[in-house]
């Protein structure tokens, strides 16, 4: 039987809007592209001859505090500490929050740094979990341990606050590698004059690195697929993603595992939501809408060259759990704040960073799976043209490759924190091979996330990791998992 | 269909193209990193007598050997590519050198071509041309290059007048103090805490200006100070210097910043009049300054701060009262008084303060550990519990 005309003209018609689709999607990554290189540019003839150990002996940069969250992480929580405690910066603390964890990370801490308990002072203007206990050091007056009954990375972030003294914070994960200057570079916008809200770092794949002393001591992309392709995606996420966005109206995510925010204002928005499934994206959608409402003038711009290293996935089925939280997070902040969108009230985050992360980030993967049904249902009727399908495919192949090789040269032209030819070839390898598979999983958990929130599923998942350094870190079970915010999704 | 095949034409004509981008950007990639090793390795041998030369000098600069030292060195950095030379010498002196030696090279480059060449940017359309020559006329600039440093001190690019506040030390006269110290409110706050330091070289032209500043009638500008020389004309430093009379409370606490970091009886004694000025900022800024400076004048406002409406104030005044240390003891009365604040600032800034006044603080804090409030006895109790390390560092923040 042959299908009547009409559905072919609606099946055409469908094919147009999808294509349409991701042409304006990948366009508008060119964009962003366009406008992240003259960022790089900037930032990188202010690195030359800076003057980095200068700043250590000025005034001239604000004090942080350093809040990590961390949940049985005995194993590497000494050196964890000892990295943010030996961070170059000319004054900062660090406020370590013991969330609950049910083995050894409290003693060690105690044993490693001597502590001892003190009264508490803090004022407990955000509310939490009860808190057992702070301690500090008799080795480093700069470390402030807050014990805490276990409520989730956000819970404990705002145990963190409610505990820190300095005008800004640095919320890390534990478990995160931050490099030794990356602070002190997170402090460029400060002293280029900036009003800062907020500033945002650059989050690396550890995977495969070389780790000494809990430092990274040479950057490789890993010969496993699924950690060196993601190696790639998060090149392509914080080199122009992020970048792009400073001169387009500001980010919507800063990376929880990695990124400075002003304590007032963060204090001023309620501090984290603990029942978010994205903490991080949710603070920074609030910080945005709050600053508008107020007309503060306040910036949260990326800066790429401070960078901390951060564990991914080696597996599918974790990685499956981690993308599908993110897209979990990722839908339901929108939803929480959909005031915003297409509001010319919030500006440039109202009128284009959000309508972005609407359409072109949690809906692509359903133009996607649409793409794929069309795809379907036009080669089981005959409508799909034999020389046509196969050509598209390449060109939208090709073009996605592009991006990513585009990402992989922004790397090679500004930071090369690859230390060998192989791992260039390596981040090429995996730009190609990219979207032959990999993609379509990532899609697929995405998908997932779309029948969890319908089912109002809001809950974290477990994190499963292998370690990095010198012997194998435990698998760590957290209700509060160390990973990064949901900021290396790209639909095409 | 003639449309469908030109489609497919059209297709065709796209994925090749786009395939020979993409073969183009993959050997490009892997071929600019191969190049690039190679093009290190052979800069770094380049550099490498200059490098060895700069770290003997930095060792030896006093003696008679570093004199000799410094012509090979100067002709080994005439002989690398300006860029090479320029950030050789840059970062040799951030990070290495002694401030005398520094000062020593700077003079002996003075007059070499390529630095000349790179002082010429100070005038360049492009800013990371400025950024270089403020950079390097940290370096080599003399009080002859005031009017060029003027210029970079009014750039519209915050990374070069920053730059070019480190040459405030050596190029600077007093006319050019002055007009920095007038123009301080209107810097951001890195900067202001920047220019601040560098001013402290120059104390005697500062305090002038700083006085002239915080007398000079409101929304009037403070008499001109006349330059030593005939001055050529240059730049204008930025806005705040045609309304410098006017005691904002941005300039005020801009101004009792650098009467702090000064620590001059005088600057601190003109700060006195706006104790009471109607800002917060303003009022904790002065305390803070008034802490720097200790006089019993300074300690009576001191002590009318520490009853101040605003949290803000009396957390300033504690910890510029314990700043004082034993010389504040006379104080130790009316902080003991906020140990049992409302707010929680203040009272740790207060139990702090008790800490480093002596005996009669200590006195105050073990009398509040035995009774009184909840707060002020956990806060005393804090601070007990303190290790001398944590009080040294809680206080100082």
């Amino acid at each position: 039987m042959t299908p009547p005309l009409w559905l072919f003209e609606l099946l055409r018609g469908a094919d147009l809007l999808v294509l349409g689709y991701f042409l304006a999607l990948n366009t508008f990554y060119l964009v962003l592209l366009a406008c992240s290189a003259p960022e790089l540019r900037q930032h990188d003839l202010l690195l030359k001859e800076d003057h980095l150990p200068r700043l250590l002996s000025t005034e001239m940069l604000p004090a942080v505090s350093v809040l990590a969250p961390a949940h049985n992480e005995e194993r590497s929580i000494v050196a964890s500490v000892l990295s943010f405690l030996t961070l170059e910066y000319p004054q900062h603390e660090v406020v370590l929050i013991n969330d609950g964890s049910a083995d050894g990370t409290l003693a060690r801490l105690v044993e490693a740094y001597d502590l001892y308990e003190v009264p508490s002072t803090a004022r407990q203007a955000l509310p939490t979990q009860p808190v057992r206990a702070y301690y500090r050091s008799r080795r480093y007056s700069r470390l402030v341990v807050v014990d805490k009954a276990n409520g989730g990375k956000a819970d404990a972030l705002n145990a963190g606050l409610n505990a820190a003294r300095h005008p800004y914070v640095l919320a890390v994960d534990a478990d995160t590698l931050v490099e030794p200057d990356a602070l002190l570079r997170l402090g460029r916008p400060f002293l280029l004059g900036q009003e800062v809200a907020a500033v945002a770092g650059t989050v690396r794949v550890v995977n495969a690195c070389e780790v000494a002393h809990g430092r990274v001591v040479r950057a490789h992309v890993s010969s496993r697929f699924l950690a060196g392709v993601q190696a790639v995606e998060y090149l392509r996420a914080y080199l122009f993603g992020r970048l792009g966005w400073n001169r387009l109206g500001g980010n919507l995510i800063i990376s929880g595992a990695f990124g400075v925010f002003r304590r007032e204002f963060v204090m001023a928005v309620g501090g984290y939501r603990a029942s978010s499934v994205a903490e991080d994206m949710d603070l920074v959608v609030r910080l945005h809408r709050y600053l508008k409402e107020r007309g503060i003038r306040a910036a949260m711009p990326f800066i790429p060259d401070p960078v901390a290293w951060t564990e991914v996935p080696g597996r599918l089925d974790v990685l499956g759990r981690q993308r599908e939280r993110w897209q979990r997070g990722l839908l339901a902040t929108l939803w929480q704040y959909r005031a915003m969108l297409c509001n010319p009230r919030y500006g440039r985050v109202g009128m284009i960073a959000f309508p972005f992360y609407v359409f072109g980030e949690a809906l692509a993967p359903v133009v996607e799976l649409l793409g794929w049904a069309l795809l379907a249902l036009g080669l089981a009727i005959g409508g799909v043209d034999g020389a046509f399908a196969p050509l598209f495919f390449a060109l939208a192949y090709g073009y996605g490759v592009l991006l990513s090789l585009l990402a992989v040269a922004l790397e090679e032209l500004s930071f090369r924190r690859y230390a060998s030819v192989a791992d260039v070839g390596r981040l090429v390898l995996y730009a190609l091979l990219e979207p032959l598979g990999y993609r379509q999983i990532t899609v697929w958990h995405r998908l997932r996330a779309f029948v969890r929130v319908a089912r109002g599923d809001l809950a974290w998942g477990v994190m499963q990791r292998d370690g990095f350094g010198a012997g194998p870190a435990p698998a760590a079970a957290s209700t509060a998992p160390p990973a990064t915010a949901p900021d290396v999704r790209r639909a095409a | 269909m003639p449309n469908a095949s030109a489609g497919v034409a059209l297709l065709v004509a796209l994925a090749v193209a786009l395939g020979s981008v993409l073969v183009v950007l993959t050997g490009t990639l892997v071929a600019h990193r191969v190049l690039r090793e190679r093009g290190r390795d052979a800069a770094i041998s380049r550099a490498e007598p200059a490098r060895r030369l700069l770290a003997a000098w930095a060792t030896s600069a006093a003696g008679a050997a570093g004199i000799a030292a410094l012509g090979e060195l100067v002709a080994a950095l005439r002989a690398l590519p300006r860029a090479d030379a320029l950030r050789l010498v840059v970062n040799a002196t951030s990070a290495q050198l002694p401030r005398a030696a520094s000062a020593a090279l700077g003079a002996a480059l003075r007059d070499e071509p390529w630095v000349r060449h790179v002082l010429r940017g100070a005038g360049a359309h492009a800013w990371w041309r400025r950024l270089e020559a403020a950079r390097l006329l940290a370096i080599v600039g003399g009080v002859a290059d005031a009017p060029t440093l003027r210029r970079l001190l009014a750039d519209p690019h915050v990374a070069v007048r920053a730059a070019a506040t480190r040459g405030l030390r050596a190029a600077a006269d007093a006319a050019l103090v002055t007009d920095v110290v007038r123009a301080l409110p209107a810097q951001p706050p890195s900067l202001q805490r920047l220019q601040t330091g560098e001013l402290c070289a120059h104390p005697e032209a500062a305090e002038g200006a700083l006085l002239a500043c915080l007398a000079a009638p409101e929304n009037a500008a403070p008499p001109p100070v006349a330059p030593p020389t005939p001055a050529p004309p240059v730049a204008a430093l930025p806005t705040v210097a045609r309304s410098a009379g006017a005691r904002s409370a941005g300039a005020l606490v801009a101004w009792a910043g650098l009467a702090a970091a000064l620590r001059r009886p005088r600057a601190a004694a003109a700060l006195l009049p706006h104790a009471g000025h109607a800002d917060p900022e303003a009022r904790a800024a002065v305390a803070r300054a008034l802490g720097a400076c200790p006089s019993p004048a300074a300690l009576r406002a001191l002590g009318a701060h520490l009853d101040d409406p605003s949290p803000t104030v009396r957390a300033a005044a504690a910890q510029a009262a314990g700043h004082l240390g034993p010389a504040g003891v006379r104080l130790a009365a009316p902080l003991a008084r906020g140990l049992a604040d409302t707010d929680g600032g203040v009272r740790l800034h207060t139990a702090l303060a008790l800490a480093q006044l002596g005996e009669p603080g200590r006195a105050a804090l073990r009398a509040a550990r035995a009774g009184g409030s909840r707060e002020a006895r956990d806060t005393a109790l804090f601070v007990a519990g303190l290790s001398d390390g944590a009080l040294l560092e809680l206080a100082a923040a």
